[in-house]
């Protein structure tokens, strides 16, 4: 038999196959030792990981002169410079809790290679949207220490950390994963982690420093973000996979207490959105108001659960934001990404060239 | 400058205070530092880590980019000890996770706590992951059957290089409690296993096999790529010598006679299964002397060695192999060796 990975076909003996097809499970999956990539049980998995490849990108491709003398100038206000601030004070805590459950909860759980593959890229964009906050505080020249600081000791972004990290925490021991509780708990933490974290409670900064992207305010630090946002949009749809996956291999776990369970989460994710929005946010300096806002959060929060085959919480909420929408949708502009990402595999070739010349 | 910084934004007030982050920073450690999950790289304190960080990033390279055109049309026509000898490399290769026991570097990430560092051990996933991309491209383009690569690499010689590393490495996991003595030992002992011995010494007669092949004109490609891998292989040895330096620096209990010498052992050990391997392949059909292989093979343990502040143990005066050294991307710490290659040594990089 042969397999197909990538456009190439990979000969295979039938038998041997079909033992390692055997071992490939979400939960309770076997180690397949050496290659046991192909075959393939989980497409989808390897169809985002080829897409995540595909849009690698790198927070020096993007040039931040235009941002630096915006930050120097008095066209921008100090409340725009603070929303720079703190969008790059909380995503550095949070990509760091994304990436540490990636690698020490869910990698250590599942055993697919093609699993492994995908969430190991997973880990990885976490990394590189952590140095891309680096690359910002060092143009900009900004203090780090006051980033890292305008958090500290705020309520609503303590109870924002504590939820994911809370329940990250919780996982990391030895668990019997024939338990259905313990089933429970994963699938609960990859819902956590992908349609409430990321899917949900990101977006109150990203519609903040996206709206000022959108006025080309800091179109550099804009840029960047939307490359994370596309970024994001593949983990919530890889998580929900994994969800989904989890659910058809062990349909025990899905009960009607357990569905109820998740939604409350939800439920408790906007809360603290809200919360976080209202107390930290200064959405007026952005041209939004609170109410949309708040509703924007409703809406996305719909969303994820209905995606998820889950009852929505509020139901026919209409997206206040529709342009936040498409600054999420870079798609249409993949060959020019690409292209610039040749360019910057050109240029670290020839070794040190100007930002000017990107 | 103030202790303390408010900020009115609107209706708010935030309070910025230096002590506290100036703590943040003294708090950073390799071990025992401040744990938590945040990723506030900044202000660095391992600079070294966030500089490798960045040379890694720069390196970035896609294994589907090279070129095997060359390789495609040769593959069939290479004589049957050369195919085996690749598919052996393909085979180890695919198992060198468990061969090297390369998993426990997963555990000294969640023991480390300073964010630079996790930063740069992420890098870890993504070349696992570049790995992984290397076999579908080799496999697929070479239309190589991987369960016939595996069976070649099921030889005794692969089997006690895993035991010998299982047997060795300590059970640490993240509760470690890493503040005794002998538990710091035991996260250097694994850093010093699984990367100085395993990864940066075995299954080296299978890579210079290829690079010999490929300064020959066959599987120029496969040539390319392992030399790629290898440079991945590098950095991480790069990393890991600094880590442990930065440890003993910050733990000086850990560096005690005695187990400095069981590193040593080690390393003594790892050079004498990859001498195994070396008479299990038919390396001299790749144009390799098996006994300048074992020679090299002495020469790079002591450069391991060295890197991590050990006395060298064979005392080789020169590489047996300079080619090879540009090939592994070994900068060697001996004085320049005169040129004793038994290959061309104008193989250049431009040629493949």
């Amino acid at each position: 038999m042969i397999a197909t990975l990538d456009k190439h076909t990979i000969p295979l003996n039938s038998e041997k196959a079909d033992a390692i097809l055997a071992k490939k499970k979400v939960i309770g999956g076997e180690h397949i030792p050496g290659f046991g990539l192909a075959p393939l049980k989980y497409e989808w998995a390897y169809e985002i990981y080829s897409n995540m490849r595909a849009n690698h990108w790198e927070p020096e491709d993007i040039p931040m002169q235009k941002d630096v003398e915006q930050w120097r100038s008095d066209e921008i206000s100090d409340v725009e410079r603070w929303i720079i601030k703190m969008g790059i004070g909380y995503f550095s805590a949070a990509e760091g809790i994304v990436g540490d459950n990636m690698i020490h909860v869910i990698c250590e759980l599942v055993s697919a290679p093609e699993l492994e593959l995908v969430f190991r890229r997973h880990a990885h964009e976490e990394n590189i949207h952590a140095d891309s906050l680096v690359y910002m505080v060092s143009s900009l020249g900004l203090n780090p220490h006051e980033c890292e600081a305008i958090f500290e000791g705020v309520r609503t972004v303590q109870e924002k950390t504590d939820f994911v990290v809370t329940n990250s925490r919780s996982l990391r021991r030895d668990m019997d994963m024939s338990l259905i509780e313990n089933k429970q708990a994963l699938a609960r933490n990859i819902f956590i982690f992908g349609q409430c974290m990321e899917g949900t409670q990101f977006y109150g900064l990203f519609g903040m420093i996206l709206s000022l992207y959108r006025q080309n305010k800091f179109p550099g630090i804009g840029q960047m973000f939307r490359y994370t946002l596309r970024d994001e949009s593949n983990h919530i749809e890889l998580l929900r996979n994994l969800l989904n996956e989890i659910r058809i291999e062990n349909p025990e776990i899905w009960t009607d207490e357990f569905k109820e369970d998740l939604r409350n989460t939800m439920g408790e994710a906007t809360k603290l959105e809200k919360n976080f929005i209202r107390d930290c946010l200064p959405v007026s300096a952005v041209g939004l108001n609170i109410e949309d806002f708040h509703q924007y959060i409703d809406f996305i929060a719909d969303r994820r659960l209905t995606t998820c085959g889950l009852e929505p919480l509020v139901g026919d909420v209409k997206n206040p934001f529709p342009w936040l929408a498409e600054m999420i949708d870079i798609k249409k502009e993949q060959n020019f990404f690409e292209g610039r990402v040749t360019e910057y595999q050109k240029s670290t070739a020839l070794g040190n060239i100007d930002d000017d010349d990107l | 400058m103030a202790d303390t910084v408010d900020i009115v934004l609107g209706e708010r007030t935030f309070t910025l205070d230096r002590n506290k982050a100036e703590e943040a920073y003294a708090a950073k450690k390799v071990i025992n530092g401040r744990n938590s999950m945040f990723f506030n790289i900044l202000p660095l304190k391992y600079n070294w880590a966030y500089e490798l960080y960045k040379e890694m990033k720069n390196s970035h390279w896609e294994p589907a980019e090279v070129d095997l055109k060359v390789d495609i049309a040769q593959i069939s026509l290479l004589d049957e000890s050369c195919q085996k000898i690749i598919k052996t490399a393909l085979g180890a290769f695919a198992r060198s996770q468990e061969i090297f026991q390369s998993h426990g570097i997963y555990t000294v990430r969640d023991l480390v706590t300073a964010p630079e560092l996790k930063l740069v051990f992420g890098r870890f996933v993504h070349e696992e992951n570049t790995r992984s991309d290397v076999l579908v491209h080799l496999h697929g383009s070479l239309t190589i059957n991987p369960m016939e690569c595996a069976e070649l690499a099921a030889i005794p010689a692969f089997v006690s290089k895993q035991q010998f590393a299982a047997s060795k490495i300590s059970p640490i996991d993240r509760n470690t409690d890493t503040t005794k003595t002998e538990n710091k030992q035991a996260v250097a002992r694994n850093i010093f296993l699984i990367n100085q011995c395993m990864e940066g010494t075995q299954c080296f007669a299978l890579w210079a096999s290829i690079f010999s092949l490929a300064a020959q004109g066959k599987l120029p490609g496969t040539g390319k790529v392992f030399n790629k891998l290898i440079g991945d292989t590098t950095f991480r040895l790069s990393l890991f010598d600094q880590l442990l330096q930065e440890m003993v620096s910050e733990n000086p209990d850990i560096w005690t006679d005695n187990f400095k010498d069981e590193l040593i052992d080690y390393m003594v050990g790892a050079v004498n299964l990859e001498k195994e391997l070396i008479s299990a392949l038919p390396v001299a059909d790749a144009g390799l002397e098996p006994d300048a292989l074992e020679t090299y093979i002495e020469f790079l343990a002591d450069e391991r060695l060295a890197a991590c502040k050990l006395p060298r143990q064979f005392h080789h005066a020169a590489s047996p192999f300079p080619w090879l050294d540009d090939q592994i991307h070994l900068v060697t710490k001996q004085a320049a060796a005169v040129s004793s290659s038994t290959l061309n040594t104008s193989f250049d990089d431009d040629d493949l």
